[in-house]
């Protein structure tokens, strides 16, 4: 029996077993194959739209489809629809803030001290973005904008308003050290404020992080790995609520391939031991 | 509930009966489905053969593999796409499809056998099988897909332009 009477039902079976580069290339083995791989691809596109999840634009879903090292797992983006809903990531770590539970929602408030200084306090998130669908090419060569947002209030019988700093950059996450000094940061590459005024009790910040070369050209960054994105609050503050959006441009940059080429030579040359591609963001009571 | 000494005769596409235990037809959803559309009650054997479209080469090595896998656990575990991977087929399902290998059909008896397992009904041997052929043709060109799969290039001149002005950004 040659492999060509297979039906076509169990090369679906088949290729659900296949990494997309192979399944490109078996979309170049024959006509029937490449008419499999297609109607396959439609298909799971259909199931992404029929459930209502958000799907990058066609000339970015044609781009993947032609080149078998710019995968895009429908299967993954049907889980988890990176691209139309907000990710709300737990915190890997927290120091130096107080966690309370409301309503299922973790809310961290600064923490004062018996001597009555308050805590700079830090919470970790990490990211693993590439189990939730977006691929490291979109990190690199589409750039998307970054979106962070959290839910801040002034502590109970805090008079005074808040300003709260987002930050992108190069951060020793440490928070207080050991020895009672504050890591402070390296390198800034992006930084933006929020001010919870008197007169509010609580605010939603929002801070868009615009692609650009110094942001992921940054070779401490290597391309996507390793982004960081840190939010230091001011004092008196409660931080609940913390979500991130990825917004997909919807023409491919010209860049494009520049910056893939970019990415791939920041990664090639710093050592991959340990390199996660992950988000891990920030957030510090100063 | 099945009881182990109850047989049941399968006829092959090519004319030959086996007798097997119900134990091992319970993983068949189709001859399961046969014999409870001609039992009289559900513990019966059928009223007769089941006759099934698999030659008895093919049946032969599909009984074996029901053989070894006969205490699996049923219904058969249902796994999202997410889930699913092909690094993680059973040693002895390993070594029972590299005996295969020794053949002179080798690809021949796999498609037979990912066939008979479609048709038969039988999700763990189909899942292993199609993971088989799946972890040939992953990380190869498209020439060597070309040859493991025994298949002809029919595409057009401009279709094949098209495929090598598409590479050429992977290969750069």
């Amino acid at each position: 029996m040659p492999s060509n009477k297979l039906p076509t039902e169990l090369w679906d079976h088949i290729l659900s077993f296949c990494d997309h580069p192979s399944e490109w290339a078996i979309s170049k083995v024959s006509q029937r194959l490449a008419d499999i791989v297609t109607e396959r691809n439609e298909f799971a596109l259909e199931k992404c739209r029929r459930k209502g999840v958000t799907l990058p634009s066609n000339v970015i879903l044609s781009l993947s489809f032609e080149n078998p090292d710019l995968p895009l797992d429908a299967t993954l983006l049907f889980a988890h629809n990176p691209f139309g809903c907000c990710i709300s990531p737990s915190p890997s770590t927290v120091r130096g803030f107080e966690v309370e539970e409301s309503d299922g929602k973790k809310i961290f408030s600064s923490k004062w001290t018996e001597t009555g200084v308050m805590e700079r306090g830090a919470l970790e998130f990490t990211l693993d973005y590439e189990s939730m669908g977006i691929p490291k090419w979109i990190m690199d060569g589409l750039r998307p904008r970054i979106v962070v947002s959290a839910v801040l209030q002034r502590r109970d019988g805090s008079s005074i308003g808040s300003r709260v700093a987002a930050t992108i950059g190069l951060w020793r996450l440490d928070g207080m050290t050991r020895l009672g000094k504050f890591a402070s940061k390296q390198e800034t590459v992006h930084i933006a404020i929020w001010t919870v005024e008197n007169g509010q009790s609580e605010s939603r910040c929002e801070i868009q992080m615009e692609p650009s070369a110094t942001l992921h050209g940054h070779p401490a960054f290597g391309g996507s790995d390793g982004l960081r994105i840190a939010i230091n609050s001011g004092n008196c503050v409660r931080i609940s609520d913390v979500q991130l959006r990825f917004e997909l441009p919807d023409e491919i940059p010209s860049q494009f391939y520049d910056w893939l080429i970019e990415s791939r030579k920041l990664r090639e040359s710093r050592s991959l031991k340990g390199a996660r591609n992950c988000i891990e963001v920030g957030l510090f009571g100063l | 509930r099945i009881y182990p000494l109850m047989r049941v005769t399968l006829t092959t596409s090519d004319g030959a009966s086996v007798t097997v235990s119900r134990q091992l037809t319970k993983h068949s959803g189709f001859i399961e489905k046969a014999i409870t559309d001609m039992a009289v009650d559900d513990n019966a054997v059928p009223l007769s053969a089941v006759a099934v479209d698999v030659d008895d080469a093919t049946l032969k090595l599909v009984i074996e593999w029901l053989t070894e896998h006969r205490d699996d656990a049923l219904p058969y575990p249902e796994k999202t796409d997410e889930e699913r991977r092909a690094d993680d087929i059973p040693a002895w399902d390993q070594a029972f499809v590299q005996k295969w290998d020794t053949k002179e059909d080798q690809q021949q008896t796999l498609y037979a056998v990912i066939t008979a397992a479609d048709k038969l009904d039988i999700k763990g041997l189909l899942d292993m099988t199609c993971k088989t052929l799946a972890n040939k043709i992953n990380g190869k060109t498209v020439e060597e897909m070309r040859e493991i799969l025994q298949l002809e290039c029919d595409f057009t001149e401009e279709e094949l332009a098209e495929i090598r002005k598409e590479n050429a950004w992977c290969e750069n």
